[in-house]
């Protein structure tokens, strides 16, 4: 009568025997983990749907990051967490002005090339002389010095 | 440089006025522009948030110096983001222009030059 076991008597049989054990262990558990790490990875791109819906419909916020995502450089986007454009200081430009200067795709129109930089630095230079001691402190007192000496210590 | 100057650079950049911190700022983005356009090392992304940190800084009045000096620094950020040819030389020339109006300002207007301690030390 035949017995249809492995023949557990030899010891290279029994060494045999675990070796399988182990190999047949290992292979199911690679298997688990594929499968968590297809599940997690559909979990996750179910949540990512998901937040791109609400991102397109509820939060204005996130619309607004992404439309500055989209942009080629959003001011203070390094510095200040995307917060964008200089925060309420920034007033609309004149419809004049967008005539005759390239338009950046940032929608403040902020910030644009200039056809003649250096004149307007010579402007610069004019009108904050003509401006007085005070001026000075007025026109920049929105820096902030925090920031300034951050990046000064940051190793060159 | 030494811990003397260093410190007292530290504490000038915590405690002085508006537009000493605003030259201080133009002034390490000039370093960095010459840097970058010798090709002598610098960050441009330091350059990038060292402008910005000016275009923020500044008060949009009607016409005047702070509407001008954000269009300036608008400009140049456009113009480097978009890696143009020749915008850091051209960067390195607006900056000296802005640097020298605001050390002309400070020297007219506050009697005071600017110590050799108190500027930023080369990269």
């Amino acid at each position: 009568m035949g017995i249809d076991a492995p023949n557990l008597q030899g010891v290279s049989n029994l060494a045999q025997v675990i070796v399988t054990g182990d190999h047949a262990a290992q292979v199911q558990q690679n298997m688990h983990r594929g499968e968590g790490q297809f599940q997690s990875q559909v979990g996750m791109a179910a949540v990512e749907k998901a937040l791109r819906a609400r991102d397109q419909s509820d939060a204005t916020d996130m619309v607004v990051k992404s439309q500055e995502d989209q942009a080629q450089f959003s001011t203070g986007d390094s510095l200040r967490g995307g917060g964008g454009g200089g925060g309420g200081s920034e007033e609309p430009r004149s419809s004049s002005d967008g005539d005759s200067f390239f338009e950046e795709s940032d929608q403040s129109g902020s910030i644009q090339v200039l056809p003649s930089p250096f004149e307007v630095a010579d402007r610069f230079r004019s009108t904050l002389v003509q401006g007085g001691r005070s001026i000075g402190e007025r026109t920049f007192r929105a820096i902030d010095r925090r920031f300034l000496a951050g990046l000064l210590d940051q190793p060159a | 440089m030494s811990s003397g100057s260093d410190a007292y650079r530290r504490q000038a950049i915590l405690t002085s006025g508006p537009s000493e911190t605003m030259r201080l700022c133009l002034e390490k983005a000039l370093r960095e522009a010459i840097a970058l356009s010798t090709g002598r090392g610098g960050d441009l992304d330091r350059l990038r948030k060292l402008l910005s940190l000016a275009l923020q800084g500044c008060i949009l009045d009607d016409p005047g110096p702070g509407q001008d000096l954000h269009d300036l620094l608008g400009h140049m950020l456009v113009r480097i983001s978009r890696s143009d040819p020749d915008a850091l030389a051209e960067s390195v020339g607006l900056l000296s222009v802005l640097v020298g109006a605001i050390r002309d300002w400070r020297g007219t207007f506050s009697g005071a030059t600017i110590p050799a301690w108190d500027r930023i030390p080369r990269p």
